[in-house]
């Protein structure tokens, strides 16, 4: 198992925002998580990558219990994040956000190779690569997100909903890399467009008020009542 | 032009406005935190010029390089004794606290060293440049600074912690994202921060006729204040050309004021230096520069 959650409680203050968060993300999968705004969706990624601190349960890497590690060594061990609203450095260049994204020691040493990747995957990035991060589209702002979090060569990556506040088309478009980045890698993606997210996933997760509720493959979750009347609008 | 020496003399005495600004808009940069205790570091670098040249003989250079180690042991101590325990309690906590520590410092030197003025002389000749006559010494505090503001920026832009310094700056979450141990480039900021103030401390004394006592830090936390703001808080090279602009808009009213005769012209001088700071605010808000 790429990535395994056990149990995982945590939030912030003395507001509890996860009660027992379980799920698996086998090696080479797209896994989804799904559920309305404040569910609890993109506090799982922020316990997990260890930057909200968790309250009990384990996290584990590739069968290595790192739940106490903190997010910079998580990093150096093969987990990145694409975190919501992107947070990319506005200031530096496209190139610049990218070699951000190969800090670690680990991934420094194959930089070249690794950019050479990003770029094939999205030539928009290429092209742009003078350009301050801060003055491009959100598409590709969401692009550069994506691509500075695969420097770091991670083995498993969790985006944080990257659909938010796209055109259709190039969600689409978006989806489609992801999809294509199985064959490197395992994701976890956080996800409010249920449709577009099952269409692209092995697995999925819906979770409400901190708890998973349901989980099962895409067309199962398709095909279930709660789904469809909640978030498919069918 | 009568005005060409106090332009020229601007640049310098603002050179090193400038260094001792340095510190203060980098430690706001990476950590969000007005280091309100500034001036109190300035004072003591003072004090380091002032003790190292009378006790050991050891000329302001070579006090400048051990106020940089000093000063950078003192500003990793705070980091550890003040700013990270109260990092979750939010930034005035920090902020009441940084006040509260530059008091202490302040009367701590006063029990110490007295509360009276002292100052020294270091001379090494001077020259003769474009009507002003310079002192060497003087020059000699300018383009120490000029080469510390260079080199910040140099090692920012250059270095693989400098560049986890500017990542932290421009998003700090999204530093912590691509494997940047955000604590530690607080740690390291916060003392490279504190060291360059006191290094700036120790050139200072060369510009100040009245000499240096433990409550001299006011001031100079007030005008760095202003020349950060002007330059926009948290760049390095635009703190220093604002420090620049700050000694020359202030030598240069100087003279302004002194021709026309009323009011006194050096409070004068540190007025006009405010509206300038005004009006930069009301129509570049962010300040001349950014990181």
């Amino acid at each position: 198992m790429a990535l395994s959650v056990q149990n995982l409680s945590s939030g912030y203050g003395r507001l509890q925002v996860l009660f027992g968060i379980s799920l698996e993300v086998p090696d080479k999968s797209v896994i989804s998580l799904l559920g309305p705004n404040g569910a609890g969706k993109s506090t799982t990624l922020w316990t997990v990558m260890g930057v909200v601190r968790p309250w009990e349960g384990m996290v584990l890497l590739g069968g290595t219990d790192v739940t106490k590690v903190p997010p910079h060594k998580k990093v150096e061990l093969g987990l990145a994040l694409v975190p919501e609203g992107r947070r990319l450095f506005p200031e530096m260049t496209v190139e610049e956000n990218l070699l951000m994204g190969a800090f670690t020691k680990r991934a420094r040493d194959k930089m070249q190779d690794t950019l050479e990747f990003v770029y094939a995957l999205f030539p928009r990035l290429k092209e742009r690569r003078r350009q301050k991060a801060g003055t491009m589209s959100g598409g590709e702002q969401q692009m550069l997100a994506i691509a500075r979090a695969l420097m770091s060569r991670p083995r498993v990556l969790l985006v944080d909903e990257p659909s938010a506040g796209l055109a259709p088309k190039v969600v689409s478009d978006l989806f489609q890399t992801v999809k294509r980045l199985k064959e490197e890698m395992s994701v976890l993606l956080v996800e409010q467009n249920v449709a577009a997210a099952l269409e692209i996933s092995d697995y999925a997760y819906v979770i409400e008020n901190g708890r998973i509720i349901l989980q099962g493959k895409p067309e199962e979750l398709a095909a279930n009542e709660h789904v469809k009347k909640a978030y498919l609008g069918v | 032009m009568e005005v060409i020496p106090y332009f020229l003399s601007g640049l310098i005495i603002g050179s090193v406005y400038g260094l001792i600004t340095l510190g203060l808009s980098l430690i706001f940069g990476v950590l969000r935190v007005a280091n309100v205790a500034h001036g109190s570091f300035v004072m003591i670098g003072a004090y380091v010029a002032f003790f190292g040249f009378t006790l050991w003989g050891a000329p302001p250079p070579a006090a400048g390089i051990g106020a940089l180690a000093l000063g950078a042991g003192l500003g990793a101590l705070v980091y550890y004794v003040v700013v990270k325990p109260l990092m979750k309690a939010g930034e005035l906590n920090i902020l009441v606290a940084l006040f509260a520590l530059g008091l202490l410092i302040a009367e701590a030197a006063r029990m110490a060293w007295g509360p009276d003025f002292r100052g020294y002389t270091w001379s090494i000749g001077s020259v003769s440049l474009g009507g002003l006559v310079l002192e060497l010494s003087k020059a000699l505090g300018a383009l120490t600074a000029l080469a510390t503001a260079v080199g910040l920026e140099v090692f920012l832009r250059r270095t693989y912690f400098g560049r986890a310094v500017r990542a932290v700056v421009q998003d700090p979450v999204g530093a912590q994202v691509v494997g940047i141990d955000v604590e530690r480039v607080f740690l390291l900021s916060t003392a490279m921060g504190v060291g360059i103030t006191t290094m700036g401390g120790v050139m200072l004394t060369l510009f100040i006729p009245v000499g240096i006592n433990p409550y001299m830090g006011g001031i100079y936390t007030l005008i760095s204040f202003v020349i950060a703001v002007m330059g926009g808080l948290g760049s390095i090279m635009g703190a220093y050309m604002a420090g620049l602009l700050f000694g020359v808009f202030q030598s240069v009213g100087y003279y302004v004021f002194s021709l026309m005769g009323f009011a006194q012209p050096f409070e004068m001088a540190l007025f006009l230096a405010f509206v300038l700071l005004l009006l930069i605010l009301l129509f570049k808000p962010t300040g001349l520069f950014r990181l």
